[in-house]
């Protein structure tokens, strides 16, 4: 097998001399007017207006759901459940345990919320899964980029 | 000043989605791009210029992911670098490569027995393997660092160090070959 010692000065020198004497300038002859034309349709700015409208309907349903009170009912009912919770834990007992889940279960109906801030939790919910699954689709798009 | 021009232009083309600012990045680097796939391709011009159209359609498309931890150059010298490999692939699937020396070489060799600066380059290029030269290439011609030359082949630095060692030491053996030697 052979091996590769380093260049001698003279060899250096010749190679240098080799590249100096070939080097090239390449002007732009309309080059830069024929990528413009061939830029794909879907460009930055219709990615950013996209981008815009997601995060604009995001907040929009955030705002929804306070205006309907849906997130102070949310944190009634988490409350409630985890004051039982700890209550049922610290004094358990079986009798107790089924009048507490009597109890609930005949509260239930009060807790949960009413029909038009389900409509508003289901909005959220469509938005907020449109808007990671946005992102995932444009992590794999720019996964296949270098980027640094 | 290179650098905080082209920040200057990606920030446009990232808040506006701007071509003019596009167009100038594709302007100030398409040299770079072009001489550095022309070399790859063995002085195909035709071939590297598509290659590098679709380089910087790449870039547009993928700006959004450029972090500027390198310089833009390099980033798109990476690109093509990608761009040139996935060609490469697909002709050797297609294979239309079935000659160590690409036709449009060879048609030249028989045009005239004193070729032309640009042919002479490229047969002694020619005579390199691939990793060796675009080593070469980026090193020599595009004056690019080992530190770039690896991010760019996404070699380790050792690699692109033993390619370029070996490479230079084939050049010169065939510049001796062919009587050239230099102003030395």
């Amino acid at each position: 097998m052979e091996t590769y010692k380093d260049l001698s000065p003279s060899e250096e020198a010749m190679l240098n001399s080799f590249f100096a004497e070939h080097a090239e300038s390449i002007a732009d002859d309309g080059f830069t007017e024929r990528v413009l034309q061939a830029l794909p349709t879907e460009n930055v700015r219709l990615r950013l207006w996209s981008r815009s409208l997601d995060l604009v309907t995001g907040a929009a349903t955030v705002g929804l759901l306070f205006y309907l009170g849906i997130f102070n009912r949310l944190a009634d009912v988490m409350q409630n459940a985890l004051l039982r919770t700890v209550a049922s834990i610290m004094a358990i007992d079986t009798d107790q345990l089924l009048v507490e889940l009597m109890r609930f279960l005949h509260r239930l109906p009060h807790l949960l919320p009413s029909a038009p801030h389900l409509i508003g939790i289901a909005v959220a919910a469509i938005v907020l899964t449109s808007l990671a699954a946005y992102d995932i689709a444009q992590r794999r798009t720019q996964s296949q980029f270098p980027t640094w | 000043m290179q650098r905080l021009t082209d920040i200057a232009f990606i920030a446009q083309v990232l808040t506006t989605g701007s071509e003019r600012a596009f167009a100038q990045l594709v302007h100030g680097h398409q040299e770079a791009v072009r001489r550095f796939l022309r070399r790859l391709t063995a002085g195909d011009e035709m071939r590297a210029d598509d290659l590098a159209q679709e380089t910087f359609i790449r870039a547009w498309q993928a700006i959004g992911s450029f972090r500027q931890l390198s310089g833009f150059e390099t980033w798109l010298l990476r690109i093509a670098y990608r761009v040139f490999l996935d060609d490469e692939r697909k002709r050797k699937k297609e294979q239309l490569l079935q000659t160590p020396l690409p036709d449009h070489l060879e048609e030249r060799e028989q045009e005239s027995s004193s070729f032309a600066m640009r042919h002479d380059l490229d047969l002694a290029l020619a005579t390199l393997s691939e990793a060796e030269r675009t080593c070469i290439v980026l090193q020599c011609m595009e004056g690019r660092s080992m530190k770039d030359i690896a991010a760019i082949t996404a070699m380790p630095e050792n690699t692109v160090k033993s390619h370029l060692l070996r490479g230079k030491k084939n050049l010169a053996n065939y510049l001796k070959r062919n009587g050239y030697y230099g102003n030395v």
